[in-house]
């Protein structure tokens, strides 16, 4: 068994206490791995920049010039008006070859292929086609973005004459849900299909309808509604059009979102006077606390094995990420530094957490290794973007 | 094969965070943690609910969306302050502020709200909307909770002074729309607030 351990002293420095972890890696593919690419051959090639500029977004990547301490190595060759990108793998000598065509469309091919590459040299899945979705000012108007990881193809999916927010995208990428405000108070939730463009309003009324998540399938809408008097939860069936209420209360109620736990979501409640998180059988209507560590802890996101979850806890007025297992016995801080963030996720292949952190005037796209600790800015945009979604 | 290999990362990977160390304190939050004897049982029930269709107002049409490629430097353009809601004069353009993470009405703001009250029935065709605002610190689909009980608090308010309450509408913009654009208390307490914007 390999141990390893971690000392985060810049992040010491730069914080008012001190981590210390110590994480035995017991299974290779969780630790970093070192790629050498090619530099000669890929002057000149556009596909090799773009895919090299993807492979580099993961934070278990570690590019390296030396080609002795890599474990694979990847280079770019000309054949005609088509490129072949080799992959060899160091150790065996095995070479997986790609042959890229000409007429191909470079950013999709590159993320293609940068999954493909990322899932052979990691044995986990590749989450490069994943789709994220957030709001943003447009002109005084908030509206609804599409964008790929790396912030290369965005695409503004909304054009209304009032706020829209708060996005969440299907699991499958087909369906984009958000809010839309009314001028004289109100809001209704609106159900953009990715496929045909159709912008409908699946529910609305005075107070505010939020979307916290779809289901798993991505058949379904979890959603909160206030109306100024009570708080409800709603699972709404998108192939059926009916609406279920699920959970009420008094108090405020915030982003119910899939557990990957039969059944059950989360969502966020100031039942006991601060916001804390909360596990929910809809079946059984069981109740079940799941934070009790912090006075403000909110916005869940949990593990596809549905073990672990990671949420926002403000500590000392910043906004840090923690993962916790659902009875609370594994916990750990993933950004002990002083940068705040919103919206965690935890990524497909369970290696990553997607997290939003903001500037003044800009915002930026994160990506934190939970093995590691080690992150990675996926792409900044000069804005103050909100309300990010991944899937 | 790819399945199992794939569980049994994650598990390690899990185990390998449950041996996580902290060596020092753990920080403190702000405010001091609940205490476990102070929380009800861990599980309860939720009361039993019936199924209802999903409701939508008539002026919701469904329509087509029109995409649109931006680039960084489209983004960059679009970043005009956002449209604001008519600014009022006299009496509605004054603003209630309450404390982090509050939607009571504080002391100091009643004679706001008597003097808003006083006017809407001196003004009986008027309706208004109450908008509920939030600082920045916390987190955003929170803060979206939290304005609105700030606006129905204030809605409240009016309603026992009196006003008809379906002279008032209430809406939430968290903290999409600060006051001022700064990171410190003084911008924080500012932008914690209800506005009062008549209904045309």
């Amino acid at each position: 068994m390999k141990k390893v351990t971690f000392f985060f002293i810049s992040f010491i420095l730069s914080v008012s206490f001190a981590y210390s972890l110590t994480i035995e890696i017991s299974n290779p593919n969780l630790r970093p791995f070192k790629l050498h690419i090619s530099n000669q051959k890929t002057k000149n090639i556009e596909f090799a920049n773009t895919l090299t500029h993807y492979i580099q977004l993961m934070p278990n990547i570690v590019l390296v010039d030396d080609i002795d301490s890599a474990d694979n190595s990847l280079s770019f060759e000309k054949r005609g008006d088509n490129i072949n990108v080799n992959l060899l793998f160091l150790k065996t000598q095995e070479m997986i070859t790609y042959e890229i065509k000409k007429a191909e469309d470079n950013i999709n091919t590159a993320i293609r292929l940068a999954d493909m590459i990322f899932e052979k040299m990691t044995h986990s899945s590749g989450i490069f086609s994943s789709n994220l979705v957030f709001s943003m000012n447009w002109n005084g108007v908030r509206q609804i973005f599409l964008s790929d990881i790396s912030g290369k193809k965005i695409r503004k999916l909304t054009d209304n004459l009032t706020d829209s927010i708060a996005p969440k995208i299907s699991p499958q990428r087909n369906y984009v849900v958000y809010t839309r405000y009314f001028k004289t108070g109100g809001t209704s939730l609106r159900l953009i299909d990715l496929k045909n463009l159709d912008d409908i309003p699946i529910y609305s009324s005075k107070g505010l309808n939020v979307a916290g998540s779809f289901s798993e399938e991505g058949t379904k809408i979890f959603f909160t509604s206030y109306d100024g008097k009570i708080s409800k939860i709603f699972v709404y069936s998108i192939n059926d059009k009916r609406l279920e209420p699920i959970y009420s209360s008094k108090a405020r109620l915030a982003t119910p979102v899939k557990t990957f736990i039969k059944n059950n979501i989360s969502f966020v409640s100031d039942e006991y006077g601060s916001p804390q998180i909360f596990l929910y059988d809809i079946e059984n209507k069981k109740v079940k606390r799941l934070t009790y560590k912090h006075n403000y802890s909110t916005s869940p996101s949990f593990a596809p094995t549905g073990t672990h979850f990671v949420y926002v806890a403000m500590v000392s007025g910043i906004n840090k990420i923690f993962a916790s297992s659902i009875d609370g016995s594994d916990f750990a801080l993933l950004t002990p530094i002083e940068k705040g963030f919103d919206d965690p996720h935890w990524s497909k292949n369970e290696r990553f957490i997607f997290a939003l952190s903001k500037d003044v005037n800009s915002s930026s796209v994160y990506l934190i290794d939970i093995a590691t600790l080690r992150y990675v800015k996926l792409f900044t945009l000069p804005a103050i973007i909100s309300y990010l979604n991944i899937e | 094969m790819r399945k199992v290999l794939l569980i049994l990362c994650v598990l390690v990977l899990f185990s390998a965070c449950a041996k996580q160390k902290v060596v020092s304190q753990p920080p403190q939050a702000d405010i001091k943690p609940v205490q476990q004897e102070q929380v009800v049982p861990k599980e309860q029930k939720a009361p039993e609910m019936k199924l209802q269709e999903a409701q939508i107002q008539q002026k919701e049409e469904p329509k087509k969306a029109k995409v649109e490629e931006v680039t960084p430097t489209m983004i960059a353009q679009a970043q005009t302050p956002t449209l604001e809601t008519a600014k009022e004069d006299g009496v509605l353009s004054k603003m209630i502020h309450f404390d982090f993470d509050k939607y009571d009405i504080k002391k100091e703001y009643v004679s706001v709200l008597k003097e808003i009250a006083e006017y809407l029935k001196a003004n009986p065709d008027i309706r208004i909307l109450i908008e509920g605002h939030c600082d920045e610190r916390g987190t955003r689909e929170y803060n979206l909770q939290l304005g609105m009980r700030r606006a129905e608090s204030a809605k409240k308010y009016l309603v026992d002074l009196g006003i008809d309450e379906k002279r008032i509408e209430t809406i939430s913009y968290g903290e999409d729309r600060p006051l001022i654009n700064e990171q410190n208390e003084s911008a924080w307490a500012k932008n914690r607030r209800c506005e009062f914007k008549r209904i045309k």
